[in-house]
C-alpha cells in the first residue's frame, strides 16, 4: 500500500510538471492532455492493479504486467520512431541554414 | 558547352590544389564547397581564380554537393561536373565522358570504376559491390558503380535533382533521383587514382554500415 501512495505521489508531481509547462507555453494544448491522459492512466493502474489483469484476460495474454510491457514496448518504439523523424528534419533544417548562410555571403561578395 | 565543376571538399589542403589546377585546365567555371573545413583548404582554394562557397560547419558530403547544385542553378552551365577533392578523378576525362550528354542521349554520367577495376583494391571492390546491391534493392536501378563522386549531368538533371541526404548516402540518393525523374543515365569507364591520401579519405567499413543503415531508414520512412 505504501508503495502505491508513493507512486501516486510522484505522478502527482508530473501532473504539476506538466502543467506548469502548458502555462509556461513549453508545450502545446495536444501534448498537455497526452501527458494528462498518460499519467492518469498511469495513476489508475497504480491504484487499481486488477484492472491490468481484466485487460489481460481480454487480450488473451497472459498477466496484467505483460500487457503493461507490451504496450510499454510499442509506446517506446512508437517514441523512437517520432524522435528519428524529428532529428531527421532539425538536421535538413540545419542543412538549409548552412547552405543559404554559404551562398548568401558568396553573393554579397561577387 | 558551357562546363561548372563543383568539387566539396573537407579538410583536403593536401590535394585541393592540384586538383583545381587540373580542373581550371577544363574550365575556367569551378567551385568548390568548403564543407566546415578545419585545416587549411579554404586559403589554398582563395589562391586560385574559382568560386568558394563555406559551409560554416560541417554538414557532409551530400549537403555539400547540394550546395553546389543550388550554385548551379544561378549559373549558365549547360553541363554540371561533380569531382571528389582528393584527387582521385582527372578531370581531362571529362570531354570523353561527356560525349553522351553533348549526342542528347543521356542526362547523367556516371564515371564508373568498375566497369575496369583494375587497379581498385580488393576490399573497395567488395564494398563497392555490395553499395550496388543495396541501392538495387532499395531504389531499383543497377548501375556500376553507385558511390562514384564522378558524375556529369545537363540542365535538365540538374533542375531536377533534390537532395536531401547530408552525409555519404548521397551517391544512392542520387541513384534514386535519377530513377525517381525517369533521367537517361550512362555510364563510362574511368580510372580512379589510388593514394595512400585518397584511400583513408574513403567510406570505412563502419561508416560504409552506418551509410547503409541510413539508406533503409530513408527507404523505409520516404
Amino acid at each position: 500500500m505504501s508503495v502505491q501512495i508513493v507512486f501516486l505521489l510522484i505522478i502527482l508531481m508530473m501532473i504539476t510538471r506538466v502543467v506548469q509547462r502548458w502555462r509556461g507555453d513549453a508545450i502545446t494544448g495536444r501534448e498537455f492532455l497526452f501527458w494528462l491522459f498518460f499519467w492518469f492512466l498511469a495513476a489508475a493502474l497504480i491504484a487499481w492493479p486488477e484492472s491490468l489483469n481484466r485487460a489481460a484476460d481480454l487480450l488473451g495474454v497472459g498477466r496484467g504486467v505483460d500487457v503493461l510491457i507490451y504496450l510499454a514496448v510499442v509506446s517506446l518504439f512508437y517514441l523512437i520512431f517520432r524522435l528519428h523523424v524529428k532529428n531527421e528534419q532539425l538536421e535538413r533544417d540545419i542543412t538549409k541554414l548552412t547552405r543559404h548562410l554559404g551562398l548568401v555571403k558568396h553573393r554579397k561578395h561577387d | 558547352m558551357k562546363t561548372l565543376i563543383i568539387i566539396p571538399a573537407y579538410n583536403e589542403a593536401v590535394t585541393i590544389g592540384e586538383v583545381l589546377m587540373a580542373a581550371l585546365a577544363i574550365t575556367p567555371e569551378v567551385v568548390v564547397i568548403n564543407d566546415g573545413s578545419t585545416d587549411e583548404t579554404a586559403s589554398v582554394v582563395g589562391r586560385f581564380p574559382v568560386t568558394l562557397i563555406e559551409h560554416v560547419i560541417n554538414r557532409g558530403l551530400g549537403a555539400a554537393i547540394m550546395t553546389g547544385l543550388e550554385y548551379a542553378k544561378f549559373t549558365d552551365a549547360d553541363l554540371i561536373v561533380t569531382l571528389d577533392a582528393d584527387g582521385q578523378h582527372r578531370p581531362a576525362d571529362i570531354s570523353r565522358l561527356s560525349a553522351p550528354l553533348l549526342s542528347d542521349e543521356a542526362d547523367v554520367v556516371i564515371g564508373s570504376r568498375l566497369i575496369d577495376a583494375a587497379g581498385m583494391p580488393l576490399k573497395r571492390r567488395i564494398s563497392n559491390l555490395l553499395a550496388n546491391h543495396l541501392t538495387w534493392t532499395l531504389f531499383g536501378l543497377k548501375v556500376s558503380d553507385s558511390q562514384s563522386g564522378y558524375r556529369l549531368l545537363n540542365r535538365r538533371a540538374l533542375e531536377k535533382i533534390n537532395l536531401v541526404t547530408n552525409r555519404m548516402e548521397v551517391s544512392s540518393e542520387i541513384i534514386h533521383e535519377i530513377r525517381r525523374h525517369h533521367l537517361r543515365l550512362a555510364e563510362l569507364p574511368i580510372e580512379a587514382i589510388y593514394t595512400d591520401y585518397s584511400l583513408s579519405k574513403g567510406q570505412s567499413f563502419t561508416v560504409g554500415l552506418k551509410t547503409g543503415w541510413k539508406l533503409i531508414l530513408k527507404r523505409l520512412m520516404g
